[in-house]
C-alpha cells in the first residue's frame, strides 16, 4: 500500500492541496480499473457524507471527495476492491474485514433490496473464507446445518437468470405487504396467481399462501398458540393441555359450539414466540455474531456507565456465576412489559400485554433497536392480567430455565464452531403498576413503596380514599395539628351534606329541564301532526 | 400454575406489615436469588406521568386535573390552607381558584406559545402540532417530548 497520508492531511483555509487532488484522481483511476466495483453504472462514494453507502457516477464521486473529503478510517480502500492489509491497530478486526472484502461485491449488488440482504447475510457462511482464523473449524450441528440447507434451497433465484430476487426474498416481501395492509388469504392467492402469469416461464414463486407459509415455517419464525382461561387462572399448557373442563374458576375453556362448526374455539389464546431459535440466529448471522460479544470486549471508561455491563448488578451476577461469565457468548437478557390498547386510546378499553426481551450483549446502538427486541409473548385483553401475569409467563420462564440448565447447542459462524449457549434474565423494567404485577409486591395502599415497606408514615385520605405519603410528623407551615383537625371534622361534615344536597338539586334541576324539553317536543309534534291532519 | 382469585387470596398481615400478594414466578429461575437488582422502574415513563399530572392540574384540564372537590375536602381536613377550602354561602358550594392554577387568558397564552414553538432537528417531536388551542389540550405527547418539556422548557 502506497503512502496514503495525503487523505487526511489538514487543508489550509478550506483549500485542497495539490497532492490531495492528485490522490483523488489516483483513487478514481484505481477504482474504475476494477470492473466489479460498478453497480448500476456507479461506484461507491467514500466521502464523509456518503460513507460507502451510495453508488454514484465517478465524476460526482470526485466532486464529493474534493469538497467533503474522505470518510474516517478509510486508509485501506477495502470496499473498492483493495485487499485488506492488517497493521497494528487492525489486527483484531482482520477476520471480520476480510469477510466483508471478499463479499463486498455481493453486498454491493444487494444494496437496493433489503430482503435479499437479509438472506445473503445469513448465507455468507457458505461463501466466506476465514483461512486466517487460527481456531479449528467445525461443521455446523445438525439443527444449524438443516437451517443453512433450507436457506440455500430457498435462496434459488426466482427464475433462471434472475439476479436480484430469490424465492425467499420475494415471499418475505409479499408477506410484509400482506400483514401491513391486512390482505386476506384469498387476496394473496389472487395476486400471486397474477404475478406468476407475468413472470417468465419456469419461475419458482410459490403458487399460494399455504405453500409459501409451509416454506417459511421451518425457519423458526412461528409462534405457539396456548389456550388460557379468560380469568387468567390457568394455562392449558404442558400437563393440562388435554383438559377441557376448568380446574379453578369454573369458566369453560371453549366457546359453545353453534351448529356446524367442527372445531372448538377457545375463549382466549396466549401467543408465545419461542426465544431460543432467535437467540441462536444471532450467532449464525455474520453481521450480528461479531457484535454479540461486545459486552465483554469493549473498553469501559472508569466512573462512567456506558452500558449495563459496567454496573454493579452485572458485575455481581458475573462474580456469582463464574461459569456463565467465562463464556462471553452467553446471552444476558432484560424483560419489559406494559399494557397498551391496540385499537387506539379513544375506543373501547382494551389492555393487551406484550412481553419483550432485550439482548444486553449487543452494543448500545444495537441493543435498543426494534430488530433486536424480541417479542416473547402477547397476553390478550380485554382486561389486564393484574397479579396473575405469572400464569401467562409460565412458558417463558420454562424456556429460560432450560436455557440456563440444559443449554442449547449453537453454531457460531464467526469462529466456525459449535458451542453451548446459555442465557440468563438479568432484570425486568416496568412502569410502577406493572412493577407490582411482576414483583408480587402490591403497588396499592399504604405500603406501596417497595423500599420503605412498612417503615413509612402514610395515611389514607378521608375523602380521596387514596394513600398519602405526605408525612404527618414533619412540622410544616401549612399543616394543622390533630386537635385542630378534630374541631374541623364536624364543620366539614356540614359542608359535605351541603355538597350532597347541592348535587341532588343540580341533578333534579337537570331532570326537570329535560322533562320540560321533552314535553315541548311532544307538544310540538302533536301540533305538527294536528296541522298535517287538518 | 394456577392464578389467584383477586380479592380472596391474601396472606396474613397484608397491608399492615407487608404488601406481598404472591411469590413471583421469577423466583423459579435458578439464578434469580443471586441477582442484585430484580425489577427496575422505567424513569422516562414515570416522568411522563408526572408531567401530565402537573400540566393538567396547572392548566385546569377538565376531568384530568387533580384539584378536585374531594381533594379540597382533604385539604380542609389536613392542611392549613384557608384560601383553598371550599366556600359555603348557604345556597351552594364554591371552589375558589387555586393560586397555582392559570387563568383562562394565561392558559391561552401558554397554548399559543406552544403552538409557535420550533425545535432543532431531532430534538423533540413537533410540539406545535400536538396542541389543540380550541379545546385547550395537548395530544400525543411521547415520553421524550415530556422530558424535553420538563427539562428544557421549564414548568
Amino acid at each position: 500500500m502506497d503512502d496514503r497520508s495525503w487523505m487526511y492531511r489538514d487543508s489550509p483555509q478550506g483549500l485542497r492541496r495539490m497532492d490531495y487532488c492528485n490522490g483523488v484522481q489516483g483513487f478514481i483511476n484505481f477504482t474504475t480499473f476494477i470492473p466489479r466495483n460498478f453497480t448500476d453504472g456507479g461506484i461507491r462514494c467514500p466521502c464523509r457524507k456518503c460513507k460507502n453507502l451510495k453508488f454514484l457516477h465517478q465524476d460526482v464521486v470526485t466532486m464529493h471527495l474534493l469538497t467533503k473529503g474522505f470518510m474516517e478510517d478509510y486508509l485501506c480502500w477495502h470496499a473498492h476492491g483493495e485487499l485488506f492489509v492488517p497493521n497494528e491497530s487492525m489486527v483484531e478486526r482482520v477476520v471480520g474485514s476480510t469477510f466483508s472484502a471478499s463479499n463486498m461485491h455481493e453486498v454491493g449488488n444487494d444494496n437496493s433490496n433489503s430482503y435479499k440482504n437479509m438472506v445473503m447475510d445469513a448465507m455468507r457462511m457458505t461463501e466466506g473464507n476465514v483461512s486466517e482464523c487460527p481456531i479449528i473449524k467445525e461443521e455446523p450441528n445438525t439443527d444449524a446445518a438443516r437451517f443453512f440447507d433450507l436457506l440455500k434451497d430457498s435462496n434459488e433465484p426466482l427464475w433462471d437468470g434472475c439476479t436480484n430476487h430469490s424465492k425467499l426474498s420475494v415471499v418475505a416481501q409479499v408477506f410484509t405487504i400482506k400483514s401491513d395492509h391486512g390482505l386476506s388469504e384469498a387476496g394473496y392467492d389472487k395476486i400471486i396467481e397474477w404475478a406468476r402469469n407475468i413472470l417468465p416461464e419456469g419461475n419458482r414463486l410459490n403458487e399460494n399462501f399455504y405453500s409459501a407459509k409451509s416454506m417459511m415455517k421451518p425457519f423458526g419464525l412461528g409462534y405457539q398458540k396456548i389456550d388460557m382461561c379468560p380469568n387468567f387462572c390457568m394455562l392449558y399448557y404442558f400437563e393440562n393441555v388435554e383438559l377441557t373442563e376448568p380446574m379453578t374458576c369454573g369458566h369453560s375453556r371453549y366457546k359453545p359450539r353453534t351448529g356446524r362448526e367442527k372445531t372448538f374455539v377457545a375463549y382466549k389464546k396466549l401467543r408465545y414466540f419461542p426465544i431460543t431459535l432467535r437467540l441462536q440466529r444471532l450467532f449464525m448471522s455474520q453481521r450480528t455474531a461479531e457484535r454479540v460479544t461486545w459486552h465483554q470486549s469493549h473498553h469501559a471508561v472508569d466512573g462512567v456507565m456506558m452500558h449495563p455491563s459496567n454496573d454493579e448488578a452485572w458485575k455481581h451476577f458475573n462474580s456469582m456465576h463464574p461459569h456463565f461469565s467465562a463464556e462471553s457468548r452467553n446471552v444476558s437478557l432484560g424483560l419489559c412489559t406494559d399494557g397498551f390498547n391496540p385499537f387506539g386510546s379513544f375506543s373501547a378499553p382494551y389492555s393487551c400485554w406484550p412481553v419483550i426481551l432485550t439482548v444486553y450483549n449487543l452494543p448500545l446502538g444495537m441493543c435498543m433497536r426494534p430488530e433486536f427486541m424480541f417479542l416473547s409473548m402477547v397476553i390478550p385483553g380485554p382486561s389486564s392480567p393484574e397479579r396473575n401475569i405469572d400464569v401467562c409467563l409460565r412458558p417463558l420462564i420454562d424456556e429460560l430455565t432450560r436455557l440456563w440448565s440444559s443449554r442449547a447447542l449453537t453454531y457460531n459462524i464467526l469462529r466456525k464452531q459449535n458451542f453451548v449457549m446459555r442465557a440468563a434474565l438479568m432484570w425486568t423494567i416496568n412502569d410502577f403498576p406493572a412493577y407490582g404485577m411482576v414483583s408480587g409486591w402490591s403497588m396499592y395502599g399504604k405500603l406501596a413503596c417497595p423500599y420503605c415497606m412498612e417503615n413509612n408514615k402514610a395515611f389514607t385520605l378521608t375523602n380521596g380514599g387514596k394513600a398519602s405519603f405526605f408525612t404527618v410528623t414533619v412540622v410544616s407551615c401549612h399543616r394543622i395539628t390533630v386537635t385542630e383537625r378534630t374541631k374541623r371534622i364536624s364543620l366539614l361534615a356540614e359542608l359535605k351534606s351541603m355538597l350532597h344536597l347541592h348535587v341532588f338539586l343540580v341533578k333534579n334541576c337537570m331532570m326537570l329541564c329535560q322533562s320540560t324539553v321533552t314535553l315541548c317536543l311532544v307538544s310540538n309534534q302533536v301540533s305538527i301532526s294536528f296541522l298535517v291532519l287538518v | 400454575m394456577f392464578g389467584l382469585q383477586s380479592g380472596k387470596h391474601k396472606f396474613p398481615g397484608f397491608g399492615l406489615t407487608h404488601n406481598w400478594v404472591k411469590r413471583s414466578i421469577f423466583w423459579e429461575l435458578p439464578y434469580w436469588k443471586t441477582n442484585l437488582l430484580y425489577h427496575n422502574l422505567d424513569v422516562m415513563h414515570i416522568e411522563k406521568n408526572v408531567f401530565e399530572n402537573i400540566f393538567n392540574t396547572v392548566m385546569d384540564v377538565k376531568w384530568k386535573t387533580k384539584d378536585t372537590i374531594k381533594a379540597r375536602l382533604d385539604v380542609a381536613m389536613f392542611c392549613n390552607r384557608k384560601n383553598m377550602e371550599l366556600v359555603c354561602d348557604g345556597l351552594g358550594v364554591a371552589k375558589p381558584r387555586a393560586s397555582f392554577m392559570l387563568e383562562k387568558n394565561a392558559q391561552l397564552l401558554v397554548y399559543k406559545w406552544l403552538k409557535s414553538l420550533r425545535f432543532p432537528d431531532g430534538h423533540a417531536s413537533n410540539i406545535s402540532r400536538l396542541v389543540n388551542t380550541e379545546e385547550c389540550r395537548l395530544f400525543g405527547m411521547k415520553s421524550h417530548d415530556c422530558h424535553v418539556f420538563m427539562q428544557k422548557l421549564g414548568l
